[in-house]
């Protein structure tokens, strides 16, 4: 491998992982149909199939010397063989092993190691010898109650089971053979799931994939670039349009000036001299010319726009078509993801989806990997109950999870998601979005139950220890929301109480045009996806009230909050004042917002790009587009918008807001302080910034609090009752988790000496009353817990 | 009859070892070439630029093109360091300003539209700068270190040649999440 420099090997593997996903996709969907098939010349095809792709996967991975898969894969390419060769139907119990051993290379794959002392470990030097024992004894295959017959393993009727305990059983691995009992458990589950994702369809899928030779692999990411590129011809047929406007423009005004020169020439042949008519017939004739001239340009000008706007719209349209997959390729990863997860946690699902063949731009489906992930490893994890206690409360022992997906609109698809688990405990949400600060408890207490689930979404929370013991609906539901947001979409939560929950999402299909408002604030341009915006009204100055110190427009007799969008975006004060302006009306219910600008510039088809790996989230922005002009601006992120405003309407500090880096987390301070004032005065300073504050009253307080919980960072006086901060803080550096813990002394004793000793007992920061300001001790802060 | 046959053995072995004399010579010069490649390959093209009257460069093999932008589009809501996004061919690239970012006193001038597009593996960063200067071979041996410090340009610098260019590291600048801006609203 030292030969192929380091940049080629690691564009090599990237493009092999990508094979190999596929690859494995391909072998896990095959290998589960093939066990409940019944049809010989489907099953034919299945193995046909598989022993391709495992060909192929071999030779992807000798290419990248990737040794161990090779080698594996040589092994079960030639029980593959065999099986071809001899038409042999593999029996139950092989198909499952033979599903083992896909998840055997596919650990081998993850670890991606490459050297040949990988295959050494005892599954997979199992799984090698067992490929080829029966490559060598072909009737083994065959025979069902191979791993019975051999006897080798203990008490079980399920042969099945039989098959597995042998594979990993016999050295003695007490750990493979529970994974492996495991494994075998969740089977039947899978048996349903197959049954009802396939249905009628199955055979079909197959032949298309037979009848596929004629077909190119192509680098999706380079697709993506041509579309990118077919997609900036946009703005070329948009310029093109423009300039055919002009001359047609420009043809009339000339005729108008010609027809005020023929009339000019009229009077003349009656008035005028013999040379000056002479003049004004030969200058008639030039203009003559000169029309018909400007009007054949014209007319070509716009057959060549027509033209160009033909083919550039049948270009796109095929492009966008080839960009639209039907959802079962991202689907068909799931039934094996549900199968293993529901193995990991010991509990029985199975996976229904209907509607697979709904086609969306496979940028979407990319990015709706993740989001469905989170919510099946939810619902397994968290939402799905037990065996026990399903039975207990009526249901039918095995958990379900289903995806339903249908085309609603032209444009829209929506995708609803659930499972019939035990749904999301709402007094337990409560509860904890007041603990956590998200909420107040008097808002708590008057939200209704929509309103609490809405909570889940919140990504504070959704990091939280806490919140995955409530059946878990806190993690990853803001990276759901946040993902099908930026794709234009909108995602809303259900969950009747104990029956499960559901997850509505609506999705544009394609990304890459919608309707879009251009609207200008401060001088520069920005687009608002039109399916944000509810209403568009035209507001006077007159018309604003005030309500509590903010200004609020009526709009149906009721109230709405008033932002301009240059709060908004940080742009700075609006400075001119205009008699009337266009406002936005964005939002529902509680959440309606009214946001003004300065001018409303029209509505345009705009496509999007992203923003790139740098600007992975912005917010307020969504996307870049090209207007016609040519010009880029930026796409406005509607749901952001309306967050933002509110934030600013409900009196929280611009600033504070502007600086939730990542992930919202809030810093943790205990301030030590004995004297009553400096605590409440401390509180408030660092509340005011943005940090959750604990206090203690003196230093031993101090010391049990951090031993309870540690947090982000300890500011301590140093004078203090029952134990100094000087104490304290060598207390704190002696505890393990202490050790690192940033701590800040303030104090009073501005010596040299006090000084040294603060740094002797570790402390990070010493900052002195006299000298201290808010600025001085928040800037320290905001270093030490970055 | 024997005779003969001893010359041709002879010659024979003097061919032998002829060949192997040769052998040996040739064996002997791809070593020095190896040498000589060692030594051309510690010297590296680097693009020499200005940034706000500094002079900087970044070794040229991570640089994808010089381009000069008819627009450079400022995106709200994102750190002073961010002059703004360009399109190059549909592609969206984000443009950095270093000076902002080293939090240094000088600027790039703002009516500049010079953009030095930087990749490395999947990564791409533009970074506005005022002129390219030249493209120049510098042999590493003429990096001097400097001293290490904590504040954020010393950490980038691989090091400084005699006429006071600070050669950057651009693989380490690319890589830094520090240009990566991933915030969302706050929740309410």
């Amino acid at each position: 491998m030292s030969i192929i420099d380091s940049e080629l090997r690691e564009r090599l593997l990237g493009a092999f992982r990508g094979e190999s996903i596929e690859r494995m996709r391909v072998l896990s969907s095959d290998l589960m149909k093939l066990e409940k098939e019944s049809d010989d010349k489907d099953k034919r095809m299945l193995i046909e199939s598989s022993y391709r792709e495992l060909h192929s996967l071999k030779g992807a991975a000798r290419a990248v010397g990737l040794g161990a898969v090779e080698k594996f894969c040589q092994s079960f390419e030639s029980f593959f063989s065999v099986v071809k060769k001899k038409q042999l139907t593999p029996s139950k119990s092989v198909c499952s092993q033979m599903l083992g051993w896909l998840d055997i290379l596919d650990k081998i794959l993850v670890q991606e190691d490459g050297t040949d002392g990988d295959l050494s470990t005892p599954p997979i030097a199992m799984a090698i010898s067992k490929m080829e024992e029966f490559a060598k004894f072909p009737n083994l295959i065959v025979e069902n109650n191979y791993a019975a017959d051999l006897s080798v393993s203990k008490d079980d009727e399920n042969s099945t089971k039989n098959g597995l305990d042998l594979g990993y059983g016999e050295d003695g691995n007490v750990d493979k053979v529970d994974e492996a009992k495991a494994v075998v458990n969740e089977r039947p589950a899978i048996d349903k799931r197959s049954v009802g994702v396939e249905g009628p369809d199955e055979s079909s899928t197959v032949s298309t994939r037979a009848s596929m030779s004629d077909s190119v692999r192509i680098n999706s990411s380079f697709i993506t670039g041509l579309l990118l590129r077919t997609e900036e011809l946009i703005s070329s047929r948009n310029s093109q349009m423009a300039r055919a406007k002009e001359v047609l423009e420009l043809e009339n005004i000339f005729s108008d000036y010609f027809n005020f020169f023929q009339n000019i020439h009229e009077e003349k042949k009656i008035l005028a001299a013999d040379d000056e008519l002479a003049a004004y017939t030969d200058m008639d004739k030039k203009l003559e010319t000169f029309s018909r001239r400007l009007s054949t340009l014209s007319s070509d000008v716009q057959k060549a726009q027509w033209e160009l706007s033909s083919k550039v719209d049948s270009l796109l349209g095929d492009f966008k078509n080839t960009m639209l997959l039907p959802f079962s390729s991202l689907l068909e990863l799931f039934p094996h993801i549900v199968r293993k997860l529901s193995a990991e946690n010991c509990k029985k699902c199975e996976l229904v989806v209907s509607g697979e063949n709904v086609r969306i731009d496979r940028r979407i489906l990319d990015m709706l990997h993740d989001p469905l992930m989170h919510m099946i490893r939810n619902s397994i994890d968290h939402g799905i109950e037990d065996e026990a206690t399903r039975s207990a409360c009526g249901k039918s022992a095995v958990g379900k999870i289903f995806f339903a997906i249908t085309q609603t609109d032209r444009d829209v698809v929506k995708i609803v998601y659930g499972d019939d688990g035990r749904g999301i405990d709402s007094k337990k949400l409560r509860a904890i979005a007041v603990q956590q600060g998200v909420v107040s408890k008097e808002d708590a207490e008057r939200m209704d139950r929509r309103a609490i689930l809405e909570l889940v979404f919140i990504s504070g929370m959704s990091t939280s220890e806490i919140i995955t013991d409530i059946s878990g609906r806190g993690l990853g539901m803001a990276i759901v929301r946040d993902k099908v947001e930026s794709l234009g979409g909108s995602v809303v939560v259900a969950s009747p109480k104990g029956k499960g929950v559901r997850v509505v999402m609506s999705i544009p299909v394609a990304l890459t045009s919608f309707r879009g408002i251009v609207v200008e604030s401060r001088g520069k341009e920005f687009v608002v996806p039109k399916s944000g915006v509810r209403k568009v009204l035209l507001v006077r100055q007159e018309d604003i009230g005030t309500v509590g110190g903010r200004e609020t427009i009526l709009h149906s007799g009721r109230p709405i909050p008033l932002i301009n969008l240059s709060d908004i975006l940080e742009l700075g004060a609006v400075d001119t004042e205009k008699k009337t302006f266009p406002v936005f009306l964005m939002g529902r219910g509680r959440k309606a917002i009214a946001i003004s600008m300065d001018e409303l510039l029209g509505e345009q088809d705009v496509m999007a790009k992203s923003l790139g790996a740098t600007l992975k989230r912005v917010r307020n922005v969504s996307g870049i587009s090209m207007l016609g002009s040519g010009k880029l601006a930026p796409i406005l992120h509607a749901p952001d918008m309306i967050r933002t405003a509110l934030g600013i309407n409900s009196g929280v500090k611009l600033r504070s807001f502007s600086h939730q880096v990542g992930v919202k987390e809030v810093k943790t301070v205990l301030v030590a302080e004995d004297s009553i004032t400096s605590r409440m005065l401390l509180k408030n300073v660092l509340e005011a910034a943005g940090y959750n504050v604990v206090t203690a009253v003196d230093g031993r307080d101090g010391l049990n609090m951090i031993k309870q919980e540690l947090p982000d960072i300890l500011v301590s006086d140093v004078e203090m009752p029952h134990m100094d901060g000087f104490s304290l803080t060598s207390e704190v550096r002696k505890m393990a988790q202490g050790a690192s813990l940033p701590i800040v002394l303030v104090t009073s004793l501005g010596s040299q000496q006090d000084r040294e000793r603060g740094v002797e007992s570790g402390a990070d920061a010493y900052i002195i009353k006299s000298s201290f300001d808010q600025g001085n001790l928040l800037e320290v802060i905001g270093l030490l817990v970055g | 009859m024997k005779k003969k046959s001893t010359v041709k053995l002879t010659r024979y072995e003097d061919e032998q070892e002829l060949l192997r004399d040769r052998a040996e010579r040739l064996a002997l010069s791809t070593a020095a070439v190896s040498d000589d490649d060692k030594r051309r390959r510690s010297t590296k093209d680097y693009v020499v630029f200005n940034l706000g009257g500094d002079i900087y460069a970044l070794e040229s093999a991570i640089i994808k093109e010089v381009c000069e932008s008819d627009e450079i589009l400022s995106v709200p809501c994102t750190p002073e360091f961010l002059r703004g996004v360009i399109s190059v061919r549909g592609n969206i690239w984000a443009v950095v300003d270093l000076c902002v970012f080293f939090g240094s006193a000088k600027s790039v001038a703002l009516s500049s539209s010079k953009v030095l597009l930087v990749s490395v593996a999947e990564k791409e960063l533009g970074i506005i700068i005022d002129e390219v200067i030249d493209v120049i071979p510098i042999p590493d041996s003429e990096l001097k270190p400097l001293t290490v410090g904590e504040d954020s340009p010393t950490r980038y610098v691989l090091g400084v040649t005699n006429d006071r260019k600070t050669i950057l590291d651009g693989r380490m600048l690319i890589n830094d999440e520090s240009f990566v801006v991933n915030e969302f609203v706050g929740n309410i």
